[in-house]
């Protein structure tokens, strides 16, 4: 009887154990959870992040910035506003529907319509999506567009299943999204955890894991702590101040990976403001030692930049990249030009919180010119309401944006006027800029796309509306038993997740 | 008694529309709410027109008159509908309130268990052993539990418990395990009033004439402290648990977001961070109707521990 | 008096007192005291270990922050918000509480039912979710934080000061000055005022000590006094970023802090002990 017990026991145990290594888990710290599973009604980062595993994009770029085929497996321009695209044939959804030209009909049409959802915008300028047949379509937009394809391969490009919003709902759908992804959703306990499971059916190749779990983690120490304790494999934002406590861990290691993100400073240039005279603009970048700022905030992995450029951006002039203005003297003589004497200039730094140290070291770099500063820090969700309203800030905000379509072009678009997002908060409108910008972003010819480009740089680096400080790095904290590759756009890609070799 | 109970809750009615005044007139004063949903930092979006903010703000109701919203906010929190989220893709506060209650009250039940268990033995211990050795030692801790923010104390137990002895998981939720430091964390601190104030208690109801009468009778000690004094001291520790409900609801806000623990108060603080009012006035009258029912509940049951009372 | 004088008789009382009387003159002499500008960056000295560790150095006796500031200034900068926050906040709380408590208590009926409903509607909300629903609305800074702990933190003080006033009511010399026809506001202060001083006190100092860990508390979710103006609750949590690589980041403020609220507490107890009449020494 005793012995049955125990044989019972043991194969209970083994089955367990057996069970336990079939089902390889992949566990994520996020900082924040997804709102829910609407792509196109969603503007945070980490949740673009997460949408990937769950939905595909038409086309995806790789590392490098490159085209590759996802759910659309060729294109072409036929005209100036028209785009032909091929559909991948045998794709299934999680639901095992087959993706049709139909869903990509849908799925453009509803946020090209619908100026509330938060990526319209990216949107717009589709007139109409083209049912050829069940896999093809040709989209036609209003004006020609140059970045088109930039636009389909960018947060808030997911494909989402037109039979199952239009037979659940969006409420449902958001819910308990359906997609064509490598992870089918499983559940989500909102703000806690998200458990995916592989998808057998999926077009590239079941993914290696058989299950990902994404983990809210709010406390930055404490997602370090679940990551060398092994209760989470990957953390995708750590700290700089938490950097060496992974790098010191025996079961963590941290990948330092550029981001798109640019670090800038926006000028209020409207009258009254200290910071309209272009010289007193000039005086500060040249006062400011980009580079120093970069080493101290971001661990030396920031580079200096003057434009908002990375390496995987198109169209991005590298000349700016890797490179500063800095000179004392000349940001005093430029202060005298403007006719103030040291310590005849007083400026307002203002940004949230998380701005305190830049805002320091900053200050500091000015009192070597003998510019004074006041600073003045807000609450994150009070800073944004106050940036957000057309120029309700002091001289000089602090901020880092970040453009999903890798596209130079796409990024100066924040300054046109009057409704770029930077325009409306620094007050600077040049019509010669937005007209250079609109111009460049519907001409197809690359080198005079380029040039327009150029131009519109040229206007940027003179006037200074924005001075941009360094390109932003990204640290993610890996377990040793993972390979993971971040991605310059936070894109957390598990499909291409494997165990270390 | 049907009659008191119908009373008091007719009483809350009032005190709850003032609530939702207070926190729908600070909400709407301070500023645009949907330039917090649509300015973030952490969002990438290029333009913004204006045809674009005026249809979101027309989906959340904002393009309405102040005091019309504020009166179909009534209407609707009448029906049990506390308006939709915005930060959550438009779901219904209601329902993600009601997501999170488990958490929340297993934190506080776990942690109100443990204050339980530390301060009755606790003051206990110190009222019969006044000014002596035992009694010092349960003030340092009660004035220590008091002294020291609770958010430092939850990320040293991590480090302690988690990280250097690996006893426990880090964070998150699922077992009993993971619920462990966080309900210590927020226990403890709790324990540390509690135990002051049952000591008081107990000091004061051995000094009543009934146990002194009992004593002369020559009852044992402990017979006069189990039987006489304690049963007295209990009137008041049964308020102190009333009482505990805000702290409680009140700490989960810092504990959660320590130890990732999914509950109210971490959707509040997501709530606050978004200015996402429909979740704010849900978390707030939610509390406020836990608390008044607490209190409540506490009056009750006086009639059964005080026999003065219950023979009334 | 003769009362007080038996502090002497009571340790911790005695290092409340002395701890107490040393963080005001921190408080007060903190631009002298401080061996650096807390400001003040030196980037070739980051994350320093305090002096008696390797690596530490004399001029940075508690060390250095990501920065290279000087904690030990950083600190004593930071006790001028501390005992601004509690002092403040709380004289404000107890002014009230002690008015609408003598109100309450001494003229009863409208004035009584009135204040009492309105404590109600305070007190229903847990405290921590009012004050952060308030500041994160309007927007945190350090009058504002006062302001709102003091004007919504009186219901405690109002509550005591009212069932002392209803008890103190029926005593003789009470009643015999309202029978002489003093008037009733002059007989409300008078006699009942100083009846109370020592609950009130007693109250306020352990007020002053919640207070500060509220401070604290609101600093670390981020809807407190925001930089570059100087707390401990801000250095507190932002030294928590740091915890396993420079501990004392964390350390010192959360120290100091503790015994500021220690300090309190000691005295306030104390003080309790020798007001409250009920658990007569």
């Amino acid at each position: 009887m005793k012995q049955r017990y125990l044989q019972w026991l043991l194969a209970t145990v083994l089955a367990a154990l057996a069970f336990g290594n079939a089902q390889s888990t992949v566990t994520v710290a996020v900082p924040e959870g997804p709102p829910g599973f609407d792509p196109q009604n969603n503007n945070r980062a980490v949740a673009s992040g997460i949408y990937i595993n769950l939905f595909d994009y038409l086309i995806f770029k790789d590392a490098d910035g490159a085209f590759q085929p996802a759910l659309a497996t060729a294109w072409e321009p036929v005209s100036d506003t028209a785009w032909r695209v091929e559909l991948r044939q045998g794709v299934l959804w999680h639901d095992g529907a087959p993706f049709t030209a139909a869903d990509v009909e849908f799925t453009f049409e509803r946020v090209a319509n619908d100026p509330a959802l938060l990526r319209h915008s990216y949107y717009a300028g589709i007139t109409d999506v083209e049912v050829v047949n069940d896999h093809e379509v040709i989209f036609h937009t209003a004006a020609p567009d140059p970045t088109f394809l930039s636009a389909l391969s960018r947060n808030g490009a997911s494909v989402i299943p037109r039979h199952y919003y239009e037979s659940a709902g969006v409420e449902k759908a958001s819910l308990e999204p359906i997609g064509t992804g490598p992870y089918k959703f499983v559940e989500y306990r909102t703000d806690d955890r998200l458990v995916l499971e592989a998808f057998d059916d999926y077009w590239g190749g079941r993914p290696q894991f058989d299950r990902a779990v994404f983990r809210v983690i709010p406390e930055s120490s404490t997602a370090v702590s679940e990551l060398v304790t092994g209760g989470v494999d990957i953390v995708t934002s750590v700290k700089v101040s938490e950097v060496a406590r992974v790098e010191a861990s025996s079961s963590a290691h941290i990948e330092r990976v550029g981001s798109n993100s640019t670090q800038y400073i926006t000028f209020n240039v409207s009258e009254g403001q200290v910071t309209a005279d272009p010289l007193v603009r000039a005086a500060i970048d040249y006062a400011v030692d980009d580079s120093l700022l970069a080493e101290v905030l971001t661990d030396g992995a920031g580079v200096p930049v003057r434009a908002r450029v990375s390496p995987e951006t198109s169209f991005s002039p590298a000349g700016l990249y890797d490179t500063y203005l800095y000179d004392v003297e000349r940001a005093r003589e430029l202060l005298a030009e403007a006719g103030y004497a040291a310590g005849g200039l007083t400026v307002t730094l203002m940004g949230n919180t998380g701005h305190a140290d830049i805002a320091d070291l900053v200050a500091a770099m000015l009192a070597e010119v003998g510019i004074g500063t006041k600073i003045e820090l807000f609450e994150s969700s009070v800073w944004n309401s106050k940036y957000w309203q057309p120029g309700d800030f002091t001289n000089i905000a602090f901020g880092a944006s970040s453009d999903s379509s890798f596209d130079y072009g796409n990024s100066l678009i924040d300054l046109t006027c009057p409704d770029g997002v930077h325009a409306r908060r620094s007050h600077w409108c040049n019509e010669e800029y937005t007209d250079l910008v609109d111009a460049a972003n519907t001409e197809f010819d690359p080198v005079k796309r380029a040039e327009l480009l150029s131009a519109a740089t040229d206007i940027l680096l003179d006037e200074r509306p924005q001075y941009y400080l360094y390109s932003n790095a990204t640290f993610v904290g890996v377990s040793d038993r993972l390979s993971f590759t971040p991605r310059a756009d936070s894109l957390i890609v598990l499909a291409e997740t494997t165990a270390a070799p | 008694m049907t009659g008191y109970v119908l009373r008091r809750l007719l009483q809350v009615i009032p005190t709850l529309i003032g609530i939702t005044l207070l926190v729908f007139v600070t909400l709407r004063l301070s500023g645009d709410p949907i330039a917090a949903y649509l300015g973030s930092d952490a969002a990438d979006s290029a333009v913004i027109t204006p045809e674009q903010e005026a249809a979101i703000r027309q989906r959340l109701g904002l393009d309405r008159p102040l005091a019309v919203q504020y009166l179909v906010f009534l209407r609707n929190v009448a029906r049990g509908d506390f308006g939709q989220s915005f930060i959550y893709q438009g779901r219904p506060a209601a329902s993600l309130l009601l997501e999170r209650l488990p958490a929340t009250a297993a934190l506080a039940a776990a942690a109100l268990v443990i204050a339980i268990l530390i301060s009755l033995p606790g003051g206990m211990l110190a009222a019969v052993n006044r000014n002596k050795a035992p009694d010092t030692l349960v003030n340092v801790y009660s004035v220590i539990g008091d002294a020291m923010p609770n958010f430092w104390l939850g990320v040293m137990l991590i480090l302690l418990f988690s990280v250097k002895l690996g006893w426990l998981p880090v964070s998150g939720s699922g077992t009993w395990r993971h619920l462990v430091l966080p309900a210590l964390t927020l226990g403890t601190s709790m324990a540390a009033l509690q135990t002051r104030l049952m000591r008081t208690g107990l000091i004061e109801a051995l000094q009543q004439d009934y146990v002194r009468t009992a004593r002369a009778k020559g009852l044992t000690p402990r017979t006069v402290l189990f039987k006489h004094a304690l049963r007295n001291a209990a009137l008041g520790y049964v308020t102190l648990l009333g009482l505990a409900v805000p702290g409680l609801l009140g700490g989960s806000v810092v504990v959660e977001r320590i130890f990732a623990w999914p509950g109210m108060g971490l959707l509040f603080i997501n709530g606050l961070g978004g200015r996402d009012m429909a979740l704010i006035q849900a978390v707030v009258i939610f509390s406020a109707a836990m608390v008044i029912l607490a209190n409540l509940g506490v009056d009750l049951l006086y009639t059964v521990i005080d026999p003065r009372i219950r023979y009334q | 008096m003769r009362r007080l004088k038996g502090i002497l008789r009571n340790p911790l009382a005695v290092i409340g007192a002395a701890l107490l009387l040393a963080f005001l003159l921190i408080a007060a002499f903190a631009t002298a005291l401080a061996p650096h500008d807390p400001a003040l960056q030196n980037l070739r000295a980051r994350l320093l270990p305090p002096f008696w560790l390797e690596g530490g150095r004399p001029e940075y006796p508690l060390g250095t922050d990501q920065l290279g500031r000087d904690l030990l200034s950083r600190v004593l900068y930071g006790s001028r918000v501390a005992v601004m926050v509690a002092f403040g906040a709380t004289s404000l709380a107890m002014l009230i509480g002690v008015l609408l408590g003598l109100i309450s208590g001494y003229f009863r009926g409208a004035w009584d039912t009135a204040i009492m409903r309105l404590v109600d509607i305070i007190v229903s909300v847990p405290n921590t979710i009012l004050y952060l629903t308030i500041l994160a609305l309007a927007g945190p800074s350090l009058p504002l934080l006062i302001l709102v702990i003091g004007l919504l933190g009186w219901t405690t003080t109002a509550r005591v000061i009212r069932s002392e006033v209803l008890s103190l009511g029926k005593r003789e010399y009470v009643e015999a000055s309202r029978a002489l026809g003093r008037r009733e506001g002059a007989t409300a202060f008078r006699h009942v005022l100083p009846n109370i001083m020592g609950s009130v006190i007693a109250l306020g100092t352990l007020k002053a000590s919640a207070t500060i860990i509220i401070e604290s508390t609101l600093s670390y979710l981020g809807f407190g006094v925001q930089p570059p103006t100087l707390t401990w609750g801000q250095l507190l949590s932002q030294g928590q970023q740091y915890v396993s690589t420079a501990w004392w980041l964390s350390t010192f403020p959360g120290i100091a802090i503790t015994l500021l609220s220690l300090s309190l507490i000691f005295l306030g107890n104390w003080l309790r002990d020798v007001f409250d009449p009920r658990v007569a020494p």
